[in-house]
């Protein structure tokens, strides 16, 4: 298997792994996210400009 | 074998040799036939018609008008084919940096580990979508007054820019639209690639000391190459045949500075009823990519070879 297990690494490679996925996939599906934000927002909110809300 | 074909056929019924040798020789021409005339009908005949449109001045209904060259002409002196052009290009050197980002986000996401189905499924999500989802994603995210995009830019002090608005910034802002289904689809066939790696060379290279790098380039590489193949094909045809998200984000603006060559054609052709023209257009485009499909059959018969 290419590349190497992530069991086989170190523990800290093993944890640096499993915490940056969920990063990752946020950081891949951020402009859904952010549509699916505006989605359920009210119009006098996004008008407002603060975009977190 | 005899025994059988003297059961089924009685013995002045027979088929003679010469009957064996035609139908052994019409057989493959009957099989291949039907795909042959959708072939003709579907990809030539429209592929003949359109070079013949294109020396007529046409309004799609009309009668047509012979004008030879003249739309070629026309073509050669205006500055938005150029610009068209000139997206086209941008779009091709810009859309190469799918292959080998869809390479990384594979390499990083072959693991065992629990739910990583469900990752590589997040992950593919992007070009399971329709291009025109994708291109309101995008508008949406780029938005000067709403959009996260320029949210980030505040965090870090910088104004609002209208990505979409600017002349400079928006074919790269498309671009990056586009890149975004066509990474997960390069990430899929690399994922599918190493999958299919020969362990026993992995191995071989791991005991010779080939460690990251030199492992990656010298012994996985070489075995991605088909993949790497159809991932290039597959990004330099998108890169070309571009259109959903142009349509959708920008209509071709602002001023025509975010057009592609197939959104000319369309422009041309539907908006301003000029067949013609806009065929001209078309077959340029078509010349361009027939330097792609000529390399991409010169490998295939070569590697069949």
């Amino acid at each position: 298997m290419y590349p190497q297990p992530i069991q086989k690494a170190g523990r800290f490679a093993n944890i640096s792994y499993r915490v940056a996925l969920p990063i990752s996939i946020l950081l891949w599906l951020l402009p859904l996210l952010a549509v699916l934000m505006t989605s359920i927002r009210s119009i006098q909110d996004i008008n407002a400009g603060n975009y977190w809300g | 074998m005899d025994h059988a074909v003297k059961s089924t056929y009685p013995e002045n019924r027979r088929p003679s040799a010469r009957r064996k040798r035609v139908s052994s020789k019409l057989s493959p021409w009957l099989f291949l036939m039907p795909a042959m005339i959708i072939f003709a009908v579907y990809v030539l005949y429209p592929i003949v018609d359109s070079i013949s449109i294109s020396f007529y001045q046409w309004d799609g209904l009309g009668p047509k008008t012979w004008v030879g060259l003249a739309n070629y002409r026309e073509l050669f002196q205006s500055s938005e084919f150029y610009t068209a052009l000139k997206n086209n290009f941008l779009w091709l050197i810009f859309f190469m940096l799918a292959p080998p980002l869809g390479l990384a986000i594979a390499l990083f996401l072959n693991q065992q580990i629990r739910g990583i189905r469900v990752v590589k499924s997040l992950f593919f999500f992007p070009f399971v979508i329709s291009q025109v989802v994708v291109g309101m994603v995008f508008s949406w995210f780029y938005d000067p007054s709403f959009g996260l995009f320029n949210t980030f830019l505040g965090w870090f002090g910088m104004g609002p820019v209208a990505v979409l608005s600017n002349e400079k910034y928006v074919t790269f802002g498309i671009i990056v639209a586009g890149l975004w289904p066509q990474i997960s689809y390069c990430m899929i066939l690399y994922l599918t690639g190493l999958n299919n790696l020969d362990p026993e060379q992995i191995e071989a290279a791991r005991l010779d000391g080939a460690k990251r790098w030199r492992m990656l380039w010298y012994v996985v590489l070489p075995q991605l190459r088909p993949a790497t193949f159809i991932a290039i094909v597959v990004t330099v045809i998108g890169a070309l045949r571009s259109f959903d998200l142009i349509a959708t984000m920008t209509a071709g603006g602002p001023w025509g500075s975010s057009t592609v060559l197939a959104y000319k054609v369309y422009e041309e052709s539907i908006f301003n009823y000029r067949m013609g023209y806009g065929a001209a257009i078309a077959v340029m485009l078509f010349l361009i990519m027939d330097v792609y499909i000529a390399y991409f059959l010169w490998r295939m018969l070569r590697s069949e070879k």
